[in-house]
């Protein structure tokens, strides 16, 4: 008696798992007539200055300082390294059939924001000549731990988890990026002068999230038209 | 018998109890406080170092972190800017067959510090509080890269082990209790069979040492060679070489590294002479140690599996001062672990010794160690190993609690 009731409550919670996996997938399909969103993100009031890192260790491949990153202002008030997504949407374009990189060169993260999509590979490359130990976190959890002390190397991994993540060296205590994933392929850094575009997005409504290392997030609302392109610009008051 | 059960019962009963408190914490000790990094940073399971950890100490403890108060949630905040460490060794229950059951506590009190001193020059102490006070370690060292290449240097008070980045010879042997017999200093030479955390370094205890090291060939190939003098100030200079060739193997798209090396340890030790009536009379011993190992480790995610080999052979000539009492031996060790999330640990091991000469040496037989980390500060460990020693069977169980801040 107790074995069947057993059975049947696990049998009842695989078919709600099941049932909201499903309910969760993003669907690849043919986007007919589908549009865009394209957009700026700006900063305004007082435009924010970089930092400057004083590298302590293998000065010789990697200088004597180097920029954070974590303010790239263009003169316009333009901002870098901002990452922009629809949060939910079912079905679209499929994913990226590329690979998302994330390269060491002269003790830095390029890109130092990347973004990318749970079903992709990621590649970590190491282009210095020393030893890089790409360490990659979510909320403090190991996500990826890859020591890459052969010039040259490059190691690549399925993307199973979503999240912003953080990408530490654990051989040059300064080095710092950031890798945001999400479960759909509609996600985006900004360029140097703060523009970016979604394309081959299906006609509708959506919220867009716009997510900054330093100025932190906001969502948005557009309308894609179809075969048409949505204007969304962003603004950090700062 | 009951006893045994007892202390199994309660253990498991610690780590049910710990495990459904514990969560993945940043790790406290003074590496991780100085460069803002969890201790997965450099180690598999402490100590066992990991290809970056390898790299930290070949380039002399030099890194620094660019952001000090990183380390948020760690339950030892005042110390967090403190260079100093902590380690406390204690075993709650200890027994062998044919003796009863004793504890140790604290078995080794120990500070640590290391870190940097100009950006290519670092230092490693580590002064041994109780049971006696001594320094187990008090090392200089530098670096200088040469393109991909990197050389080294460090002297001071420390062991062979000690300047060895790929250590897999000691630190890999470390995670047991029961150490591989050719490094373990109770079972050759006649060290100090009271301190069961210490080592036996190819034949010399209490070194000086000064040693070149480097990486070469794109940080393929690993190079040291240097001396080593031991026992005394009176001891003669012993050579000391190292090589070891590391690969990174992709396995299923997880990174794994597979090194091999081998090692030459051989010199003269000076004893005092137990046949002379002259005071301070001293005899001489050639002695000479030939090693390979291997070490591989792999980490998929939250799981780590390390494997662990040792072949060494040694001679020991004219001991006790008498010409012709010549005692070698062979001697190989194999361990195997599996880690899981950095916090739990099974290692399986086997440890062979064979000396014709001397039959006291000869000793075989498995252990079995499961750990578990229920803070990263904090290690429990069971170990149970089923020894053959001189044809006469003997058993060891043993629990030690080390603690590190």
């Amino acid at each position: 008696m107790l074995r069947n009731l057993t059975t049947s409550i696990l049998l009842v919670l695989a078919l709600m798992l099941a049932l909201a996996a499903n309910g969760w997938a993003y669907e690849a399909t043919q986007v007919a007539n589908g549009g865009s969103i394209k957009g700026k993100v700006v900063v305004t009031g007082n435009i924010p200055q970089d930092e400057t890192i004083k590298v302590t260790k293998d000065n010789f491949a990697c200088g004597d300082t180097l920029p954070r990153e974590k303010y790239v202002i263009a003169p316009d008030g333009g901002v870098r390294y901002a990452v922009v997504f629809i949060e939910e949407i079912k079905a679209g374009k499929p994913l990226p059939a590329t690979p998302v990189e994330i390269d060491n060169v002269k003790c830095a993260f390029v890109p130092h924001v990347q973004v990318g999509v749970k079903g992709q590979d990621l590649i970590i490359k190491n282009t210095d000549p020393m030893l890089h130990n790409t360490h990659i976190y979510l909320d403090k959890r190991t996500v990826y731990n890859f020591a890459l002390p052969i010039t040259g190397m490059q190691i690549k991994k399925p993307i199973r988890k979503s999240g912003v993540m953080s990408v530490e060296c654990d051989a040059h205590a300064w080095m710092k990026g950031y890798l945001y994933l999400i479960e759909n392929p509609y996600i985006t850094v900004t360029d140097a002068n703060g523009n970016f575009s979604l394309a081959d997005v299906p006609p509708g409504d959506y919220e867009i999230k716009i997510w900054h290392e330093a100025l932190g997030e906001q969502e948005q609302h557009v309308t894609v038209p179809a075969g048409g392109a949505a204007e969304l610009n962003v603004e950090f008051n700062h | 018998m009951k006893k045994t059960l007892i202390s199994l019962l309660t253990l498991a009963v610690t780590v049910l109890v710990m495990g459904l408190t514990a969560t993945q914490s940043w790790a406290v000790p003074s590496f991780a406080r100085q460069f803002g990094k969890p201790c997965s940073a450099c180690h598999t399971m402490w100590p066992r170092l990991n290809n970056t950890g390898r790299e930290f100490k070949l380039t002399a403890y030099t890194d620094v972190a660019q952001d000090y108060p990183r380390l948020e949630g760690d339950n030892l905040d005042l110390l967090r800017y403190s260079p100093l460490s902590l380690s406390v060794i204690s075993f709650p229950y200890t027994k062998s067959s044919g003796n009863t059951a004793s504890t140790d506590i604290p078995a080794e009190v120990a500070l640590f510090y290391a870190g940097r001193i100009t950006p290519n020059v670092g230092a490693f102490v580590e002064p041994v509080l109780a049971p006696d006070f001594n320094f187990e370690f008090a090392k200089v060292a530098a670096y200088r890269r040469l393109g991909s290449n990197t050389v080294g240097l460090a002297a001071g008070k420390m062991d062979t082990g000690g300047v060895d980045p790929y250590n897999t010879i000691r630190f890999t042997a470390y995670q047991t209790i029961n150490l591989p017999s050719a490094l373990d200093e109770e079972h050759v030479r006649g060290g100090d069979p009271d301190n069961p955390g210490d080592f036996f370094e190819f034949g010399a205890t209490d070194n000086t040492g000064i040693i070149a090291n480097g990486k070469f060939l794109n940080n393929h190939l690993y190079l040291a060679a240097g001396g080593f003098r031991g026992h005394s100030s009176v001891d003669p200079w012993d050579f000391y070489g190292r090589a070891a060739w590391e690969q990174p193997l992709i396995i299923k798209s997880n990174v794994s590294f597979l090194t091999v090396g081998g090692v030459v340890y051989d010199g003269t030790e000076r004893y005092a002479d137990p046949t002379s009536a002259v005071p301070d009379a001293t005899y001489d011993s050639d002695v000479s140690r030939f090693g390979a190992d291997f070490d591989f480790q792999m980490e998929a995610g939250p799981h780590i599996i390390e494997a662990f080999g040792l072949y060494m052979q040694g001679k020991d000539k004219d001991l006790d001062a008498t010409a012709g009492n010549d005692v070698k031996f062979k001697s190989y060790y194999g361990a195997a672990s599996y880690i899981y999330d950095r916090m739990y640990t099974v290692t399986v091991a086997y440890d062979h010794m064979k000396s014709d000469e001397d039959p006291s040496l000869n000793k075989k037989g498995p252990s079995i160690n499961v750990g578990y980390n229920p803070w990263l500060n904090t290690k429990l460990a069971l170990e149970y190993a089923d020894f053959s020693i001189d044809n006469d069977h003997e058993r060891h169980l043993d629990f030690l609690v080390h603690l590190y801040f």
